[in-house]
């Protein structure tokens, strides 16, 4: 009997221990306010690239500049993908601006009805427009703009902290959308092997692809119809994003 | 000590350990804090003693047009420099990343992206009739510290008026540098007025800052 209430006695005894230990344990693990921020750069990361058989890892966005190095070393050249020119010396031409002099601001309300108007029928959630542009040839609105914005989740590093895919948590970033009358022909920064010949609604399309799909750097489509060029530039969003914006512009 | 009571005292050890190292282990806020980082953009002429043209107006209009008012021209005819100071509230080291790249509009453009972390959008600097120096797409880590630090990149070169070098869809009539931004506070209690001014480099001298919490 007396032996059974001292074992009671000292199982009740480690398992007060047990209980306070663990709370010192976690009261004195926590040196840092809750308040999420992202983690400490790894030593030597800024000039690193992914070592063979790497694949990045959506909730380590610090390791990700790995990729961004990488396409950094791949070549740029001008090519033509689909019938449309892209790289880095690529000079836009053609269309009514090359002979009706000069060209000149107009509201960009003029643009509506034209060859180059921009009415998207898909934007992401948070888009707002930053900017509008319309350029008058002649009696011809030959090009229209219009830069949208994306928010930054509040909680970003909260959501990461907790463990949350990167690609799921709103990052920010522009989306820009250019139309104007000339030949397929546009400069970009986009590495040479990144382009893909694609179809945009029936149209010839060149895809100029981000560094990772899910969305990490630019990308590019460039639509070309009706003697008319598109080019859809996203910052930081996948290239299903980026084409689902074409497509809804180009009709 | 009898060898039951020393049984005793080292179970009461082992668990004392376990424990702790578990509560350790587990601790919430086992990450940095959040931290202010503050990234400015000074003019880019080549020319540290700069002069304004065309005070705040339109990243996307020329000048004497509304817009965002981000804008400001500068004389300049060669290369365009990338300077920035930037704040790390946590300490000297990577405030954020900076990419330069081809960004074209109506007029040739050159766009200094600034993300932190990589991939997460936190500002556009935007240099009009500019055409692209070095690596298309290449990725600046610019360093910070609680003092501020200074890096300066040439990212480009200004160009003439088309056909000399700039689209047939701008509609600038003059070489110069139009340096806006997306999504800055403005310095406009520096740049007040047109003419001169010297030192454009100097911290206070910023033309558009950004600001956010890592």
């Amino acid at each position: 009997m007396r032996r059974g209430r001292n074992g009671l006695l000292l199982g009740a005894t480690l398992l007060a221990v047990a209980t306070l230990a663990f709370w010192v344990g976690r009261v004195l693990g926590e040196r840092e306010p809750a308040t999420a921020g992202p983690p400490a750069l790894p030593a030597g990361i800024e000039n690193a690239t992914p070592a063979p058989g790497e694949t990045p890892d959506p909730t380590r966005p610090e390791l990700l500049i790995k990729w961004v190095n990488q396409d950094a070393k791949l070549p740029r050249f001008d090519q033509r993908i689909n019938g449309i020119e892209v790289g880095p010396t690529v000079q836009r031409r053609g269309g009514p601006c090359e002979t009706q002099r000069p060209p000149v601001q107009v509201d960009f309300d003029q643009s509506r009805g034209t060859r180059v108007e921009i009415s998207p029928r898909f934007l992401p959630a948070g888009a707002t427009i930053r900017s509008t542009l319309a350029i008058m040839c002649g009696q011809e609105v030959a090009f229209a703009e219009v830069v949208y914005a994306l928010p930054v989740a509040d909680d970003l590093n909260e959501r990461l902290a907790r463990g949350e895919s990167y690609w799921d948590i709103p990052r920010g970033g522009t989306i820009q959308i250019m139309r104007f009358i000339g030949e397929p022909a546009e400069a970009s920064s986009i590495a040479a092997a990144r382009w893909q010949a694609g179809s945009i609604n029936g149209f010839p399309a060149a895809i100029g692809h981000p560094i990772l799909d899910e969305g990490l750097g630019d990308a590019e489509v460039l639509v070309y119809a009706g003697g008319v060029l598109t080019v859809v530039r996203t910052g930081n969003l996948s290239i299903d994003t980026a084409i689902a914006i074409a497509s809804g512009v180009v009709q | 000590m009898t060898a039951g009571s020393t049984i005793r005292v080292s179970c009461f050890v082992a668990v004392m350990i376990i424990s702790f190292s578990l509560g350790f282990g587990t601790a919430p806020g086992r990450i940095s804090a959040a931290t202010l980082t503050v990234a400015r953009v000074n003019p880019g002429p080549a020319s540290l003693n700069g002069y304004i043209t065309c005070l705040w107006h339109g990243t996307s209009s020329p000048c004497g047009t509304a817009g965002d008012l981000q804008a400001l021209d500068w004389s300049n005819s060669s290369a365009v420099h990338f300077r920035t100071w930037a704040f790390r509230g946590a300490g000297t080291g990577t405030a954020y990343y900076a990419t330069k790249s081809i960004n074209n509009s109506a007029c040739l453009r050159v766009r200094v992206r600034l993300e932190y972390p990589i991939g997460t959008w936190r500002g556009d600097e935007l240099y009009t009739h500019t055409s692209l120096f070095g690596t298309d797409g290449y990725t600046y880590a610019i360093t910070g510290s609680t003092s501020y630090q200074y890096t300066s990149h040439t990212i480009g070169t200004s160009v003439a008026p088309y056909p000399n070098g700039d689209l047939s869809t701008c509609t600038s009539s003059g070489i110069h540098l139009h340096q806006g931004a997306d999504g800055a506070s403005r310095n406009t209690g520096t740049y007040s007025s047109t003419g001169s001014y010297s030192d454009i480099s100097a911290n206070s001298r910023w033309q558009h800052e950004w600001s956010w919490y890592n």
